[in-house]
């Protein structure tokens, strides 16, 4: 557990906005959107670290750069000794073999026109195009096993409209398994699904995770999840790692104010009747980053320092890290 | 029963929708009654047929659907007797009704302000002055700058256009208002200020309202009494704490058991076996008994009633039933 299969070292995505026509039009444009700027953190091998922060956070970016899919990254990504963030197109696609992505739609990321075999089978037509069709054939029912599609022919050869939304999200399961990948990088796996789904699909994730030595990064919006499948968990905020560590430590003790102001608004039954304190506003355009630390115009405890000086991330409690100047 | 006025009383709706060439029955027998200042929440897994009923209660129902039996008495006349002329009448000025993508129902060439303006000048009979007055007001209700009226959709955020929508259907006043999985696309600290929103305009506005969503801890929040729908059935009615803190139907408690805390012991999530039936083939007599872990081959043999199981608090369940007659 204690060593990083990935880790993250300044990592930075800015995206530039200046175009021609933005040129022509004498439009200032906001030039440069840092949707990722300098996070640094570890994945470890075998542990599920949740990042966990508002749309527009960041955090859909950090794992696009992490399955080196944008040219803008720049920093460092090392993952089984190669900096992801320099490799080259058959590194790439070297890389990719062993860090899968599962998304969040089950219903866009398929192909409606095609067979659930296909779609399954996708990873071993592109990393593995010599392979034999029955071997493929025999790979992809043994992933649909996996995943608890039984039995396997009975969906090979259906289409994805003929599956239901749990259904879908194990074929994509499926699919990101087909490779043997030693991480899979999740994207709001269950954001779309119902209560019970949902938990079907997380303890899948878990299991397959014992049984095929994963890795998991999982990416979603919902705090209360995340004590129930997480090892660590990680909070965003505009492009910026703002707290890190044991999800029972994070959640249980939260040392930065945005983590405390996120647990606040987590709708569960523990805290029906109580009045909402909710943070005023919108997360800001991250073309227009406030100064000193990004959180301070929503920050209900805020001082004079938090305009001019960015804080630093600062150990407060056993593999647990904020970044505030208040902690 | 209290004699009380009710604004709305559903009797034995039954909807169903062609597909192909036979009809399925998306709600069955649906009855509830709505008080004025209400909140009635109406909750289940997707395809349970919730949204269903509410398009049904509005007379919105797509071409494929309709009305096979059944009363809605609103306000004191029967929606499902009157034409489409005259339900346009009771639309937007008596009852209204908030959707979930925001984005989809605002046009996007015209101007916020000029969209609401526009509701009140044809359907209130306001003048263009008094309109444009109007939407100030409703602007400052809703908390967005009135200035912001004169923008275009795209230039608002998620959380914004939902607001505007809101303001929308609460523009002429009506007695109820509908909102349809409000806050799904949002994130949890957007989704928080609308929830705060409606709850506040639920206090200021005396609204009567049916809120429906899938998630449970949301309903909680809001909702006066709730109903739980099941193959589209009511399976569970009462109190918002009754039916939370006292759940009756084998259905709603492990429903509430897949809910994620974040307080307590993080014991595993219970997920129920199974999926929701198809509307196609629903089950012979208790829908539930196919995932049911305390039904018995007794429960296929008839539907079962809601029934009384402590004041205004009712449910649907056969071995209910039975234990209380042997108290």
């Amino acid at each position: 557990m204690d060593q990083p299969i990935v880790s993250v070292r300044n990592l930075n995505v800015w995206f530039s906005t200046r175009s021609r026509l933005s040129r022509l039009w004498r439009r200032r444009s906001p030039g440069v959107i840092k949707a990722v700027d300098g996070i640094n953190f570890n994945l470890y091998q075998g542990e599920t670290l949740a990042l966990v922060g508002e749309s527009g956070s960041g955090k859909t970016t950090v794992a696009r750069a992490m399955m080196a899919l944008l040219s803008e990254a720049e920093g460092e990504i090392r993952f089984e000794g190669r900096n992801v963030v320099r490799a080259g197109r058959t590194e790439k696609l070297k890389l990719r073999a062993r860090m899968q992505m599962i998304f969040q739609d089950p219903f866009d990321s398929m192909n409606p026109r095609e067979t659930i075999f296909k779609i399954v089978s996708e990873p071993l037509a592109i990393h593995r195009p010599r392979m034999p069709k029955y071997e493929r054939l025999s790979g992809a029912a043994r992933a649909l096993s996996d995943v608890g599609l039984l039995p396997p022919e009975d969906f090979l050869f259906r289409y994805p409209h003929e599956l239901s939304g749990g259904q879908r999200q194990r074929v994509l399961i499926a699919s990101a398994l087909m490779l043997n990948p030693a991480v899979i990088i999740a994207d709001e796996p269950v954001s779309m699904l119902d209560a019970s789904l949902k938990v079907e699909i997380l303890k899948l994730m878990a299991q397959l995770k014992k049984e095929h030595r994963l890795t998991y990064l999982l990416i979603t919006h919902d705090l209360a999840l995340t004590r129930y499948v997480a090892d660590r968990v990680s909070i965003m905020y505009l492009g910026e790692i703002m707290e890190i560590g044991p999800v029972e430590q994070v959640l249980g003790d939260p040392r930065h104010p945005y983590t405390r102001a996120l647990i606040k608004v987590v709708p569960t039954l523990d805290a029906v009747g109580e009045r909402k304190k909710v943070l005023e506003g919108e997360i800001p355009h991250a073309s227009n980053i406030p100064s000193g630390c990004r959180f301070h115009p929503r920050c209900p405890v805020a001082v004079k320092e938090c305009v001019r000086q960015v804080p630093q991330m600062k150990a407060v409690g056993n593999r647990h890290r904020a970044a505030c100047h208040l902690v | 029963m209290t004699a009380t006025y009710v604004l709305l009383e559903v009797e034995n709706l039954n909807i169903e929708f062609r597909i192909g060439s036979e009809y399925v029955s998306a709600v069955r027998d649906l009855a509830v009654e709505l008080r004025p200042g209400e909140t009635l929440g109406l909750a289940g897994e997707s395809g349970c047929g919730k949204s269903t009923a509410a398009l049904g209660i509005m007379n919105l129902l797509p071409d494929n659907g309709r009305i096979r039996s059944g009363r809605i008495i609103f306000d004191g006349q029967d929606l499902t007797k009157l034409s489409s002329h005259e339900i346009r009448r009771v639309w937007w000025k008596e009852m209204a009704i908030v959707f979930q993508g925001a984005l989809n129902s605002l046009n996007p060439v015209k101007r916020v302000g000029t969209q609401i303006a526009e509701s009140l000048i044809l359907r209130g009979g306001l003048d263009k002055k008094a309109a444009w007055r109007r939407v100030g007001e409703l602007f400052e209700l809703i908390g967005i700058k009135p200035e912001r009226a004169y923008d275009y959709p795209h230039e608002f955020s998620g959380g914004m256009r939902q607001r505007a929508m809101i303001a929308m259907a609460i523009c002429l006043n009506p007695k109820l208002v509908i909102a349809d999985e409000c806050t799904t696309a949002l994130d949890v600290m957007i989704q928080t200020q609308i929830m705060n929103l409606l709850k506040a305009l639920k206090v200021q506005l005396q609204l009567s309202m049916i809120f429906i969503n899938h998630d449970l801890a949301l309903i909680a929040e809001i909702c006066d009494r709730v109903a739980i729908m099941y193959a589209g059935r009511i399976v569970e009615i009462g109190e918002m704490e009754d039916l939370f803190f006292r759940p009756a139907h084998p259905y709603v408690k492990l429903l509430l058991q897949s809910l994620p805390r974040l307080k307590g012991p993080a014991e595993d999530l219970v997920s129920i076996p199974g999926a929701p039936p198809r509307l196609k083939d629903v089950p012979m007599g208790c829908s539930f008994l196919p995932r049911c872990p305390i039904g018995a081959d007794d429960c296929s043999r008839s539907i079962p009633h809601l029934t009384e199981v402590e004041k205004d608090h009712r449910a649907a369940c056969f071995k209910i039933e039975k234990t209380k007659g042997n108290k």
